[in-house]
């Protein structure tokens, strides 16, 4: 899958219940993280510190007040980990863009 | 030696959890926390717990070894299931991932370290075919007599690392020797579970029960420990409306299987209430052989119970005297015939 095919998730409004968890994923938490297996394509993938974070709110169904998704998943780490706004929308960006490379997440419609 | 304490607590454990299936939090200084763990690992009840302070490196390993054997057994069962099914070949999954996710809502609430597949016996060249061609190969020996006739299974490896090895069953074994005709049944109605967008056939809830009534007596017969058994039994009986207990106990008595389903009833009333329909049956099939407390500790902590020689379990769980003379034919024959394997003859 190029780059050219996954959606803008900064620049788009791209809301929660657009963005949804892949059928294909499967997680289990321990120690400090979360497995995940794609079943499509047999890769696993671990996340922990700010990734599992991400995860974790997008599978809980964290509602983030109207805001598109990318900002309210940006100002979350922002108080969490008491960084700076650019710091925490670039480690949010990235998280979602390897999600959605991953075919662990997609955007409902695509 | 496992203390009694220590059994007191699992039993404590499995109650309180059958009551609310949630990992339970124990402070950490609770005493003999380091024997309760051991118990809890020999029964493959690991995440009975919640994460603890004394236990989390150990918890941590316990969980990530589930999850390096149940993942490939998950993509297994996502890559075989249609692959069957274009074939039209009747199968189901037991034991394993699906099931733990049915009564646990957990694909990895304890490890399976293969896929378990039941199909019926003239299928199964078929489904020997069907895995070949996916890349998965017989293990050496599985292709004697004795492997496919007495046994009445094959394993197979798998073709990557990504996979895991499969399983392959023809009869559904009641410990006092197989089941030809009570097979069919189990394949003739399935459930559906979704895995990843496919979906995968298993047991309907009274087949699920018959067959955790038979691993419990193949545990007591091997002297494994499977305490896990025990509380998957107890989950499921406590969701099975009334209509299906009562079928459950229809299906025992035509499977042979009354004494065997009372026996392991009494077992889960040590740690979950029966209704009151189960209870009847219990008065009905009143048996003294060995008491709860003897059988739970059979079950869960077999190096530490009385000795239950296997002619006598056969002798006493089979319903009808003539089980029993075909029970104790196969018994005599499995003897035979795995010395045999053993010394090469086939």
């Amino acid at each position: 899958m190029g780059m050219s095919d996954q959606p803008d998730i900064a620049s788009q409004d791209i809301f929660l219940e657009t963005l949804v968890v892949s059928e294909h994923a499967i997680a289990s938490e321990f120690g400090n993280g979360v497995s995940i297996m794609n079943l499509e394509t047999s890769a696993y993938y671990r996340l922990e510190g700010v990734a599992w974070f991400v995860w974790l709110e997008l599978t809980q169904g964290h509602i983030f007040d109207d805001r598109p998704i990318f900002e309210g998943l940006s100002a979350d780490i922002q108080d969490a980990y008491r960084v700076s706004a650019d710091v925490s929308r670039r480690d949010v960006g990235s998280v979602l863009r390897d999600l959605l490379r991953a075919g662990l997440i997609t955007v409902r419609g695509r | 030696m496992t203390s009694s304490p220590s059994l007191g607590e699992l039993r404590e454990l499995l109650r309180e959890f059958v009551n609310e299936p949630r990992a339970k939090k124990l402070p950490n200084n609770t005493p003999n926390m380091e024997g309760l763990w051991a118990l809890l690992i020999d029964n493959r009840l690991g995440n009975l717990l919640c994460e603890n302070d004394q236990l989390f490196a150990r918890q941590t390993a316990y969980k990530q070894a589930i999850w390096s054997v149940n993942a490939p057994a998950l993509s297994t069962i996502f890559l075989l299931a249609p692959r069957f099914e274009e074939n039209f070949i009747p199968y189901i999954f037991i034991k394993g991932p699906l099931m733990l996710h049915e009564l646990y809502d957990d694909y990895f609430f304890r490890g399976a370290t293969d896929v378990d597949v039941l199909v019926a016996s003239r299928d199964f060249f078929r489904a020997d075919t069907v895995l070949t061609e996916a890349g998965f190969t017989l293990e050496p020996g599985c292709e004697s007599a004795y492997w496919r006739i007495f046994l009445g299974e094959q394993h197979y490896s798998p073709p990557t690392e990504e996979l895991t090895t499969v399983d392959l069953h023809k009869y559904v074994r009641h410990p006092s020797g197989r089941a030809a005709q009570s097979m069919e049944k189990f394949l003739a109605r399935t459930l559906r579970q979704s895995i990843g967008g496919n979906s995968a056939a298993v047991p309907t809830q009274i087949n699920l029960a018959l067959l955790l009534v038979m691993y419990l007596l193949k545990g007591i017969m091997k002297y494994e420990s499977v305490g896990y058994f025990l509380l998957d039994l107890a989950i499921l009986l406590t969701r099975m409306e009334e209509e299906a207990l009562r079928q459950l106990i229809v299906e025992a008595e035509e499977q042979r299987l009354t004494i065997a389903l009372c026996l392991s009833l009494r077992a889960v009333r040590m740690i979950a209430p029966l209704s009151p329909m189960l209870e009847e049956e219990l008065k009905r099939r009143r048996s003294t052989f060995v008491s709860e407390e003897d059988l739970f500790r059979q079950l869960v902590l077999p190096g530490q119970a009385r000795n239950w020689p296997r002619l006598k379990t056969i002798i006493k769980t089979c319903d009808h005297a003539n089980d029993l003379f075909q029970a104790l034919a196969w018994e005599v024959g499995r003897k035979i015939a795995q010395r045999a394997y053993h010394a090469r003859w086939f």
